[in-house]
């Protein structure tokens, strides 16, 4: 089954996130991050992840900007500094709209920035959108 | 009987008029002696009176009548003495040989009948009158009246029977015939004369024809020649044989054939030719050029017969006649471009002819040259002068005149004209006058100026404030002017070469150096020159080539004395360099900032023009004097500070600040003032003079100068101004170095402060930012949060829930989306302070018109009567213009919804400096009291429930508008609508 990690340190945004793709019938795993250095972790099954195995990178990571720890922008440097996930399809899932944190997702090569409606139904559709486009339209990169 | 000696006599005269007849058919008178055709005539008639006398009638043997009577007297009467012997002798001999009775008789029938003749031959040439018939009648009357009496010379017997037998017919026949043999005779002798007469006419007619010195030719109908005469053949130099038949056209010039082809059908017309010219070809060559004239004669049928015509050469006349033209046309060419004025005039001074320029001088056309009078065009002055000279010639003077007057031209200008005039003399008298014009106005002009410009050269040269003079090239005087003589008479003598006045040496010096000015064309030379008065004075000498019109070249020269000027410019000099030196301190004042090496820079520029030996600088200080530095050329102004302040007399500060300036020329240890502290050192060092200069500062003395020389009496007016000035220089500066002070410490403090005021700014706008940012994301997460929990509570537990919960679920739900709007807001409107504008122009037409489409059409479309005016562009930043345009047409159909009268009109108005944009509706209003609270962020004026808002949408536009240095303001009334105003400056100037 194909995973989808979400990086996300607010557990309410997470249930909803979990909610609406499960309200969208999209089929795929969730794993969970609640912070940039445990998203790492995770991607380079290191640490507390260190015995994941098979160690596959997701098919999606839904990154929040403003994490605990080490930051959004920083877990997507390192990300495309990485060979095995520098071609990942990372998109930012985020509430920010500020021209600052756009330019530099956008520099560090972002696929998507999506920004977090507050109304829940606008949320719900956007993760739809994402999840039926990230796992059943777009041409995922080859595996390494 | 008497039938037969009719019939024989008869007969007999028949013969001799068958005779007369043949005689005159046959005769012809072509020999050139008379004398021979007298005896040929003579023999002729013989032989006549021969055959008469054969044929005669016989009255008996011996007895011979016949008509040798009638021959011999007629041959008397018409041909002579000579013709009628001859004829008479032959009569007589034959008459002799026949013999008989009547023989003797016969004879002198035969001599009576020639006398008769004879005797009226004299007496017809005395009448003069043609041979008439009673003439020959009474002439044959005589000779037979003559006969018959000659018969008596017979025997008287025989002779009357004779008588009586021959008289009655001789007495009829023979006078008749005599009459008309003589008559037969007459005729022919008349057609002799009349012959002659002919043939003498021809002869000449002939002659004058051939030999005349026309050239003749006569023509056939075609052309060819039928005779040319003697001057024909010599003009073209042919024979006779080489021309006639020959076609004329061969005679000519190929080029005059043409004509000839084309003139003679015409003169074969017309009949005649006149002036004709053709061109003829000699025989060698040669050509010459003939005008003919001739007649066609015709045939009495009127036919043509041939052409008359004469020629002469008109060669030499044609090449005069143009040589005459050319020369006319040289001459009219002459006297029509000739500057002068040309006329012929006579002797009562009207005009006859005149040349182009007279016709301009006098204003006149050629057709009004008969009415000109030169007496109308002369001055009053010199009307008399011209009235004699016109008397003059009237009385016959011949001679040519130049003289001087003045003439008036067609504008009235007076004009100085030089007049020759010559007479044209024709049969020896005067037909007129050539008179020659000159206008000389301008020569004397010139020759005035000339005399006014040496007059003034003179004048000049006199008055010269300095000596000129002019040389030859071998440096000999020419000319010198009245200062040379006042001052230096030694060397004024005109011709006198250096040589002459001065020393060898000193003289060969000043020929040189005048070759150098001659060849380097200017020198300028300066010199002491000896004053007649014995005083020297400083010259300053320029000499320069002079080259005179006649190609000479002259030495010329200027000298001026220049003691004063020299010395004014030395002290301007001095002037010029204390000046450049004081500005130079200037200078050094103002990029130096410490008093010290003002002090010792300027000290330095000081000494070159005061030359001192010891200079200190004394500053006061709270009442306290410090020598602040001791300058001494030798130790290179070397800034010496020295340590001890010293209290001065209060004494010589105050008479200081009164003088300024004290001098003490001559010091020793007891002048005043003596309490100066290094004193007595400097005058142990030798100084004997001493300066002070005070420094002063708004009427307090802030310092002096200290000037010490070694020697006495240094320091003079000239030196004590320089070194006021310094001192007042030093003054400033230290009074600027006081200030400069201050203000470097104003500005430390001032920056730090600033510094401070930045730092603190810097870290509240991070502070700032932090919070924006913390409150965009940390915030609005909460809000999701309850608006999707309270989502999923409705969804998953809907049957659970009382309609009252989920009331307040939604109220939950709407309460979290408000604050959501509110936190968007405000971060824009925080934002709105930080960001900088980003200006261009703006369509506004285009911005509006996408707005009103996306908030009115996407809402309520067909609801709203939108009217947008023509808006102007405007320069700001779009973005935040398109978020007014947008707040402003969201509250406008906001506040309209409720209306029933819904109406929005956008439009702009312009005035000098910007435009004013508004926003009009027919919305609910509201009280103008509250206008002050709508643009403030978070007030607003209706209830939550009646219109949805933040209250921030208008502080965003008023912030907006604020930032662009536009003005905001609002219109309203409660019901009736509002209008929203604001600007946008058009002077990019004013922008913020």
């Amino acid at each position: 089954m194909r995973t989808i990690l979400l990086v996300e340190d607010n557990s309410g945004d997470v249930e909803l996130t979990k909610r609406a793709l499960l309200k969208c019938n999209i089929k795929a795993k969730l794993d969970v991050a609640e912070d940039g250095a445990e998203a790492l972790d995770y991607l380079f099954c290191r640490g507390a992840f260190a015995d994941r195995q098979p160690c596959n990178p997701p098919v999606l990571v839904l990154l929040d900007l403003n994490l605990p720890k080490i930051g959004g922008i920083d877990v997507l440097k390192q990300i495309r500094a990485n060979s095995i996930t520098c071609r990942l399809p990372v998109v930012v899932l985020t509430s920010s709209k500020e021209a600052v944190d756009l330019i530099s997702a956008y520099d560090n090569g972002v696929n998507s920035y999506v920004r977090k409606p507050v109304d829940f139904n606008q949320f719900a559709e956007a993760i739809k959108y994402l999840g039926h486009y990230w796992l059943e339209t777009n041409e995922p990169p080859p595996a390494v | 009987m008497n039938q037969g000696i009719f019939h024989g006599l008869v007969y007999n005269a028949a013969l001799l008029l068958a005779l007369g007849i043949i005689f005159e058919a046959i005769a012809t008178n072509t020999y050139r002696k008379i004398w021979l055709s007298r005896v040929i005539t003579g023999f002729s008639f013989g032989a006549a009176v021969l055959a008469i006398m054969l044929n005669p009638w016989v009255l008996r043997p011996g007895i011979l009548i016949d008509t040798r009577t009638v021959l011999l007297s007629v041959t008397g009467l018409f041909f002579g003495v000579i013709p009628t012997f001859i004829a008479a002798a032959i009569a007589i001999v034959y008459r002799v040989w026949q013999g008989g009775t009547g023989a003797f008789t016969g004879c002198a029938l035969i001599l009576a009948s020639a006398f008769w003749g004879l005797l009226w031959r004299s007496l017809h040439h005395k009448w003069k009158r043609p041979y008439g018939f009673w003439e020959l009648y009474i002439l044959g009357l005589a000779t037979h009246i003559t006969m018959l009496e000659l018969m008596l010379l017979m025997p008287s017997q025989v002779a009357l029977d004779v008588i009586n037998t021959i008289s009655l017919p001789v007495m009829i026949i023979f006078p008749l015939a005599t009459v008309m043999f003589g008559q037969v005779l007459a005729r022919r002798l008349h057609t002799r004369v009349q012959q002659n007469i002919l043939k003498t006419n021809e002869k000449q007619f002939r002659d004058l024809y051939y030999n005349a010195p026309i050239a003749y030719q006569s023509l056939d109908v075609n052309g060819n020649i039928l005779s040319v005469n003697y001057a024909w053949l010599q003009n073209l130099g042919y024979q006779l044989d080489e021309v006639i038949g020959k076609n004329f056209a061969e005679f000519l010039a190929p080029e005059s054939r043409d004509k000839f082809q084309v003139s003679f059908p015409r003169f074969k017309a017309a009949g005649y030719v006149e002036g004709v010219e053709l061109l003829l070809q000699k025989k060698d060559g040669k050509q010459i050029l003939a005008n003919f004239e001739g007649k066609i004669v015709y045939n009495e049928d009127g036919s043509f017969r041939s052409t008359h015509c004469v020629y002469s050469d008109i060669t030499q006349r044609k090449q005069v006649e143009l040589a005459l033209e050319e020369s006319n046309t040289k001459y009219k060419l002459l006297t029509e471009t000739a500057q002068d004025i040309i006329l012929v005039h006579n002797l009562t001074v009207g005009v006859s002819y005149a040349n182009a320029k007279a016709m301009q001088f006098f204003g006149v056309s050629e057709e009004e040259l008969p009415n000109v009078n030169l007496l109308n065009y002369v001055t009053p002055g010199y009307l008399e002068l011209l009235k004699q000279h016109a008397l003059e010639r009237e009385n016959g003077f011949m001679g040519s005149r130049l003289y001087q007057m003045e003439l008036l031209n067609s504008e009235g200008q007076i004009k100085q004209v030089e007049v020759s005039s010559t007479p044209i003399i024709k049969d020896g008298k005067i037909s007129g006058i050539l008179a020659v014009v000159r206008d000389i106005t301008e020569r004397i002009a010139d020759h005035l100026a000339i005399q006014e410009s040496q007059l003034r050269f003179e004048l000049f040269m006199q008055n010269l404030p300095g000596g000129a003079f002019i040389k030859d090239k071998d440096s000999r005087l020419l000319y010198a002017n009245q200062f040379l003589k006042n001052h230096l008479s030694g060397w004024t003598n005109i011709g006198q070469s250096p040589l002459d006045v001065y020393p060898q040496e000193f003289a060969q010096a000043i020929i040189e150096e005048d070759q150098k000015s001659i060849e380097s064309n200017l020198v300028l030379i300066e010199k002491d020159l000896l004053y007649n008065d014995g005083s020297i004075h400083l010259h300053e000498t320029t000499k320069f080539a002079l080259p005179n019109p006649n190609g000479e070249i002259l030495l010329g020269g200027i000298t001026m004395d220049i003691t004063q000027r020299k010395l004014a410019e030395e002290q301007r000099n001095r002037y010029a360099n204390r000046i450049e030196i004081l500005h130079e301190l200037d200078s050094i004042v103002l990029e130096t900032l410490s008093f010290d090496s003002v002090c010792s820079a300027a000290v330095e520029n000081l000494q070159m023009l005061i030359p001192f030996a010891v200079l200190t600088v004394n500053i006061v200080r709270d009442g306290l004097v410090q020598v602040d530095a001791l300058l001494k050329p030798q130790d290179g102004f070397a800034y010496l500070q020295t340590k001890d302040p010293y209290i001065p007399s209060q004494a010589f500060l105050d008479e200081l600040r009164e003088k300024r300036t004290i001098i003490l020329n001559q010091v020793a240890l007891d002048t005043e003032p003596k309490d100066m502290p290094i004193r007595a050192k400097l005058i142990a060092d030798g100084m004997k003079s001493f300066m002070y200069n005070a420094m002063i500062i708004q009427d307090e003395i802030v310092g002096f100068l200290w000037f010490t020389s070694d020697v006495e009496e240094l320091f003079t007016a000239e030196y004590q101004e320089i070194a006021q000035e310094f001192s007042n220089q030093l003054a400033m500066v230290l009074h600027h170095l006081q200030l400069i002070e201050q203000i470097r410490g104003h500005a430390a403090e001032l920056e730090q402060n600033v510094e401070e005021r930045t730092e603190q700014l810097k870290a509240a706008n991070l502070e700032l930012e932090t919070f924006s940012y913390t409150v965009a994301h940390d915030l609005r997460s909460p809000l999701r949060t309850i608006d999707g929990y309270c989502n999923i509570l409705m969804d998953d537990f809907r049957d659970e829930l009382s309609v009252e919960a989920k009331k307040l679920f939604d109220t939950i739900r709407y309460t979290a989306h408000r604050m959501d709007t509110l936190i968007k807001e405000l971060l824009e409107l925080a934002k709105l302070n930080r960001d900088s504008l980003k200006y261009s122009a703006v369509n506004m037409q285009n911005q509006v018109e996408t707005i009103c489409r996306e908030v009115i059409n996407r809402r309520i479309s067909g609801l709203f009567s939108l009217q947008i005016d023509a808006l102007p562009d405007c320069f700001a930043d779009a973005a935040l213009i398109s978020q007014v345009w947008q707040n402003l047409v969201e509250n406008a159909v906001k506040f309209t919804l409720p209306q029933t009268d819904k109406r929005i009109q956008i439009g702009s108005m312009v005035s000098d400096s910007e435009v004013i944009y508004f926003v009009k509706d027919s919305g609910v209003g509201f009280d103008m009291q509250y206008v002050g609270k709508i643009f403030v962020a978070f007030q607003r004026l209706h209830r939550d429930n009646e219109f949805e808002g933040t209250g921030i949408g208008l502080a965003i536009v008023k912030k907006i508008i604020d930032r662009h240095n536009g003005r905001l303001w609002a219109e309203s009334e409660v019901g009736k609508g509002t209008t929203v105003f604001f600007t946008i400056p058009l002077n990019p100037e004013s922008r913020g």
